[in-house]
């Protein structure tokens, strides 16, 4: 919440650096799609018994 | 569009995010045709629409394509041969959409053509798939109707033009690189004029075009859309046009979908997935018409109609996605690797 509260405050400035403001979006949703897959990976291992993998 | 609104709807925009991240992962897609009318619809204007979606995409597209990956389903030469002239294909579709601007009339000369293209994609994705059940003896088995390809596949690689490249991640031996470099031009080029990702156009042409096996191309699919989205997100953040904290609820429910959808391109045969994904683009074609008529008409509900139906109709895929992948779990092992 505090995390997305601080992007809106960023997303005001946008205006007045669009360059910077680009290259943080990529930034930030790359990052979040690499974090959130390590997580659900990590959920995915506890919850499967190891060699009922489905490779 | 206010922090407080947007926090409001926040599951709402998370289960929108799922719906959306399970048919990218399962088809290959990015999904603008869904999510763009979807926030639309829950206020977002136009531009923020789309520039929230293709920050969306970026963060939805690298969490399917990694799953893909592991899955064996990326072939990144591939991928990196068609970027070639995705970006080539992309600067003349631009080029001619400028040249209709001039000379007037240019949105719906391509908006005809973008529901041309659907229907006709949808037709033929059906009717090779009544093919495939109606002439068992003609096909053999479901690996045998993925591996040979089409008539169309099998010329183009056969043409014996300098470079030869291998694509061993897509089954291809021998192929001429300009081969995958002109399938990326075409893509890129309807992608370009039409004004969308170009997921739905890349997926079957990777199948019908190129022959490679239908997992394979929904990963590779997916390996492209990173940087296509990566492109429009930065040109719409430069604009300011991203709403940042929307894209990144969307993603915490896309993430779950797209591994969601990546997983049971595992437990449903390539020729069903090609199946469901024809009815999804017939039935964007049909909102794509509500639209045009609602346009035409100067009726504003048919536009939200159709914003409405297409929304409903991924909602209604979503479901079948997760019963099928939840009945392979329960029932029988995954098939090969390559999704035959």
């Amino acid at each position: 919440m505090e995390i997305l509260a601080l992007l809106n405050t960023l997303q005001t400035l946008s205006a007045e650096h669009p360059l910077g403001f680009a290259v943080i979006v990529i930034l930030v949703m790359v990052t979040e799609g690499l974090v959130l897959v390590g997580l659900l990976g990590v959920i995915l291992k506890i919850f499967t018994k190891p060699g009922s993998r489905t490779r | 569009m206010s922090f407080e609104y947007v926090m409001s709807i926040a599951w709402l925009l998370m289960l929108l995010g799922f719906i959306v991240g399970t048919l990218s992962g399962f088809f290959g897609i990015g999904g603008a045709f869904i999510m763009t009318p979807a926030l639309n619809i829950l206020g977002f204007p136009i531009a923020y629409a789309i520039g929230t979606d293709l920050a969306l995409m970026l963060g939805s597209s690298t969490v399917a394509t990694i799953r893909h990956f592991r899955f064996g389903n990326v072939d990144i030469r591939l991928g990196i041969y068609m970027l070639i002239g995705t970006a080539v294909g992309v600067w003349l579709g631009k080029y001619l959409v400028f040249f209709l601007l001039a000379i007037g009339n240019a949105e719906t000369v391509i908006r005809m053509f973008y529901i041309l293209l659907l229907f006709g994609l949808s037709a033929f994705m059906f009717h090779d798939y009544v093919t495939f059940i109606t002439r068992p003896l003609l096909h053999g088995s479901a690996a045998d109707a993925e591996t040979r390809g089409t008539r169309l596949s099998r010329r183009l690689q056969q043409l014996r033009l300098a470079p030869l490249v291998s694509l061993p991640a897509s089954g291809i031996r021998q192929i001429s690189l300009w081969v995958p470099i002109g399938l990326g031009l075409v893509t890129g080029f309807l992608a370009s004029f039409l004004g969308v990702g170009g997921g739905f156009i890349r997926m079957p042409a990777l199948i019908y075009g190129l022959g490679v096996p239908t997992s394979v191309a929904i990963g590779t699919d997916l390996f492209e859309i990173i940087f296509s989205s990566a492109i429009g997100t930065f040109l719409y953040a430069m604009e300011g046009k991203v709403y940042l904290p929307a894209a990144m609820i969307l993603l915490l429910g896309a993430a779950l979908g797209a591994q969601v959808g990546s997983y049971a391109t595992r437990y449903v045969r390539g020729m069903r997935v090609r199946l469901y994904f024809a009815l999804t683009i017939l039935f964007a074609g049909i909102s794509v018409v509500l639209k045009q008529v609602g346009d035409w008409k100067d009726l504003p509900l048919l536009s939200t109609l159709a914003g409405y139906l297409i929304v409903g109709v991924a909602a209604i895929m979503m479901l079948i996605i997760v019963m099928k992948l939840i009945a392979g779990l329960i029932t029988r092992p995954p098939h090969g690797e390559r999704g035959t």
